[in-house]
């Protein structure tokens, strides 16, 4: 854990709303679009991110704090996707949803106004990938574990799940390259 | 990299923002986790059978204190609707009761306690104000001590006289005196008298509040509207806590809104209770010291300048002071969402230095000096040298100062006044409507700008935003100026970082010029923006003052200063014929620094996600002077569609290749035409200033001394080791000589 989320975590521990607000504000973008890229819709990922943020809370002043903040969210995230939300589990649908770049980029709204085009064309051929083509993308970009990880995680031999991500890489550089030249 | 490679990068880029509704919902959840531990029934601690016979206990040992101990258990148990039976075993019922505590608060002897004053930022933060207050209270005079951090600026004392209040006040900073009667007696400020009302109160008390560690000791607190007791607004309230053991009082709180400040709240604290202070005699008796003057009479303005001033003639007088600055600090603050760190920054001539710091640890630093930029970022460890040209480096920093001091655009209030700290303010007020570049955020502003009358330089600039479809002022960036710093640390302006740091130099990128082939362009350079087109007609401007410091602004067609605007959809200026709505939605570049050819800015545009312009820009400032004489734009740009890679440097790569894909604008624009419709002649003129700031000691220094040794060779060496601007002032100064 970070030395910065080390002290947020403390103070959110003693009650302090501000900081659990900026452990909020850091991560809340990371859980969402793990949670979005599982489901493969948002609305359900929103609820996700409810119940990660608020059990944390709940957590926190009875845990022992987890050692990788990050991590501990986005496996919570997970976890909740595979155990309950995908049995209400809707359509994948886009209608705009709000997508942006990394924050840590440069982050005006003008320069994302000019890269949003290609971002949520992007995710929405990321949404409308195979299941679990999707699921090990979701998983590996935005939920960060190795393939390794991601084989034990959902029970698959390792060589598939390179194989899915491969896939599922050439398939969006492939609608990609459709796009550009339409 | 390969394709994939680079897809599996763009996908990391991507990242959702949940709706605000989510935000709302599952903040609100998270509270109510967070405090719902935390909040052990006041009730069940003091039902407990060792708290009740300690506050018994208590009130039998320490006699002196039996009035403010009954006062605050009985404010407990009556907020908690637990009336008589806990505390008097249903022997008296609790306004008896209250009508004991008042008799027995008049038994107190004396009590001390500090007050301060915190501001709550809208994100929830805390600000504690310097100024303190430290209270000697007895039971019919009371003395304020007033502290600006350690300093004692002046004592209050409030005495009483004829059934009347006596108030003596001494002002140490501005070695005044003054004494005023008051009708009546105490104010609500003093503490045994707050108690007294909070007495009366006891039965309309809202809520109990969770426990809380304050000096060390747990407390239980409760919260009263203040509008139960007196002609308040009902969003104000107090906060009492009790000491969990003695159940003296620990803390007391008012809090009110105060979004026309642009915060969120303010808190009124008064704590660190002594209940038997040591009083020295004399505490209570006014003490003029012989040679304090007596201060003019409330309300009355004190000021050097005695008559009222224009507008033009306040910004004169600043131009004319900042023109003689020669050092300066300052630091600059950015509240709520998208806030950066504060920024602190020093500066002495032409030399920079500024770090900032978030949660009181540095993130980054900059230094600059006439001939480089280096930055270290501490969280990458990457140190960025680039080469640097002084008047543009000022002119960075000048952004983050004033860059709102656009002179006719401020609606001054130039005869509003405000004496603070006992100095006196103009206060100039800017209205309108604009986004804080960088940060992403927009709305209605609001900008102060007080400038100290005595000096006449600017003491604080304050802005304020209104975000649309809202009706609140938010805090939103304050500047406090500190000018001709006595002692600015010499090393402050030396780069100073790890050696383990990797270090990227910038200095090597050629410079592009007309009909050049550009060079590929390092990544890292264009990951950041400087500034925004919109409509295809947008344009920087700079103001350059002679202090130094700059005005950035960014104008639309209609306002720029040559003819036809550069609009692409102009057949002439648009050879591929792009339809105009297709064209700039944004400019995504970083201005770098390259010797003697003033600014280049590097970025795209991308269009329709099939389409990319990009855009190379520079400025030159040609000419001497503080403010020179032109600046020369240049614009490149460039249509060719995005090859499958989408990458932003193959496809500057295929642009250059190929010269029908790309064209380039010129512009030289008159700076002084450009400039003296909106700035005052004097305000720039100013001979031979560039020389005098550009060239550090340092340099002149090292000319001397080559100069000394009588070594024309390494002069000349020296001098041709600088930028074009330094090689022609040196020369200048040698040329005098």
């Amino acid at each position: 854990v970070s030395e910065e989320d080390w002290d947020l975590i403390s103070a959110a521990r003693s009650g302090d709303m501000a900081a659990f607000l900026r452990i909020y504000e850091r991560y809340k973008s990371d859980v969402l679009t793990l949670a979005a890229a599982l489901l493969g819709h948002k609305d359900g990922a929103e609820d996700v991110l409810h119940d990660v943020f608020v059990s944390l809370a709940e957590g926190l002043p009875h845990r022992q704090p987890p050692v990788n903040l990050k991590g501990y969210l986005l496996t919570s995230a997970a976890n909740r996707v595979r155990d309950g939300f995908r049995r209400s589990k809707r359509e994948a649908r886009y209608q705009g949803e709000a997508v942006s770049s990394d924050p840590s980029g440069d982050g005006s709204p003008a320069a994302l106004a000019a890269e949003s085009d290609r971002a949520q064309f992007l995710w929405r051929s990321v949404l409308s990938l195979p299941e679990e083509q999707r699921e090990v993308i979701a998983l590996k970009v935005y939920g960060g574990l190795t393939f390794k990880e991601v084989a034990e995680r959902t029970g698959t031999p390792m060589n598939t799940v390179q194989s899915r991500y491969r896939y599922a890489l050439e398939k969006l550089r492939a609608t990609l390259q459709q796009e550009d030249v339409q | 990299m390969n394709d994939l490679e680079r897809l599996e990068q763009e996908l990391q880029t991507i990242r959702l923002t949940p709706s605000k509704s989510t935000d709302d919902r599952t903040l609100a959840s998270a509270s109510r986790a967070l405090g719902k531990d935390a909040v052990t029934p006041v009730a069940d601690r003091l039902a407990g059978a060792p708290q009740g016979r300690g506050l018994w206990h208590a009130l039998r040992t320490r006699r002196w204190a039996q009035g403010l101990a009954l006062a605050a258990a009985a404010l407990g148990v009556v907020m908690l609707g637990l009336h008589s039976h806990l505390l008097l075993d249903g022997r008296a019922s609790p306004l008896l009761f209250a009508d004991v505590l008042k008799s027995q608060l008049g038994k107190v002897k004396a009590v001390m306690c500090i007050e301060h004053f915190v501001d709550v930022q809208q994100d929830g933060s805390e600000h504690t104000s310097s100024t303190t207050n430290k209270y000697y209270v007895t039971e019919d005079s009371y003395r304020r001590d007033i502290y600006d951090g350690e300093t004692l600026r002046e004592i209050q004392w409030y005495t009483p006289e004829d059934g009347h209040m006596l108030q003596t006040s001494v002002r140490f900073d501005l070695r005044t005196y003054s004494v005023l009667r008051h009708k009546g007696s105490f104010g609500q400020q003093e503490p045994v008298a707050r108690l007294r009302f909070f007495v009366n109160l006891l039965d309309r008390a809202d809520q109990q509040l969770g426990d809380q560690t304050i000096e060390g000791r747990k407390c239980i607190g409760f919260e009263i509207a203040a509008s139960k007791y007196g002609d308040n607004p009902d969003s104000w309230t107090t906060r009492v806590w009790f000491d969990a053991e003695t159940k003296l009082p620990a803390r007391i709180e008012q809090e009110h809104p105060a979004a026309d400040q642009g915060i969120k709240a303010r808190i009124i604290v008064q704590d660190r209770f002594d209940w038997a202070p040591e009083v020295p005699d004399g505490t209570f008796t006014a003490a003029i010291p012989p040679d304090f003057t007596k201060a003019a009479e409330a309300g009355s303005p004190q000021s050097d300048v005695a008559a009222p001033l224009t507008l033009a003639e306040v910004l004169a007088r600043t131009a004319r002071a900042l023109r003689s600055v020669k050092t300066y600090h300052y630091q600059m603050r950015t509240f709520g969402e998208g806030s950066g760190p504060v920024r602190e920054i020093w500066a002495e001539g032409e030399r920079i230095y500024a770090r900032g710091l978030r949660e009181g640890k540095f993130v980054s630093e900059f230094w600059a000096d006439p001939t480089r930029i280096v930055r270290y970022d501490r969280e990458d460890k990457k140190v960025t040298i680039s080469d640097a040209e002084p008047r543009l480096l000022r002119a960075m920093d000048g952004v983050a100062v004033l860059r709102n001091f656009k002179p006719e655009d401020w609606q001054a209030l130039p005869e509003r006044r405000v004496m603070q700290d006992g100095r006196w303010y103009r206060v100039l007020e800017l209205p309108g409507t604009g986004t804080f570049q960088g940060l992403g955020r927009s709305g209605e502003t609001k900008t102060r700008l007080w400038i100290d009358e005595k000096t006449n330089l600017p003491a604080r600039l304050e802005s304020q935003l209104r975000p649309p479809e809202t009706e609140q002022w938010e805090r939103f960036q304050e500047v406090e100026f500190l000018w001709d710093e006595k002692e600015i640390p010499e090393d402050l302006f030396v780069p100073s970082y790890p050696v383990t740091a990797q270090v990227s130099d910038e200095r090597r990128l050629p410079g592009a010029g007309v009909g050049e082939a550009l060079p590929p362009v390092a990544p890292e350079v264009m990951t950041k923006p400087i500034v925004t087109l919109q409509d295809g007609v947008a344009l920087e401007k700079l103001w350059i003052h002679p202090a130094g410091l700059v005005i950035m602004r960014l104008d639309m067609g209609d306002r720029l200063p040559f003819g036809e605007p550069p609009q692409l959809k102009d057949p002439e200026n648009n050879p591929w014929g792009l339809k105009a709505e297709e064209i700039p939605l944004a400019l995504n570049g970083e201005l770098s620094f390259n010797k003697g050819m003033g600014v280049r800015g590097l970025g795209h545009v991308a269009v329709g996600g099939r389409w990319a312009l990009y855009l190379v820009y520079e400025f030159e400032a040609q000419g001497d002077g503080i403010v020179p004489e032109t600046l020369r734009f240049r614009y490149l740009l460039a249509r060719k569609g995005l090859p499958s890679e989408a990458s932003l440097d193959a496809y500057v790569d295929a642009v250059l290749k190929d010269p029908s894909s790309w064209h380039l604008y010129e512009f030289t624009v008159p700076t002084k035409e450009y400039v003296t419709d909106r700035i005052p002649e004097e305000i720039y003129a100013s001979p031979n200033l560039e020389a005098e700031r550009v060239l550090t000691p340092a340099l002149r220094k090292v000319l001397q001394r080559y100069e000394a040794a009588g070594n024309s060779a390494k002069v000349q060496e020296f001098i041709h080791s600088q930028g074009p601007r330094t090689q022609r002032l040196l020369e200048s100064i040698r040329g005098r000589r």
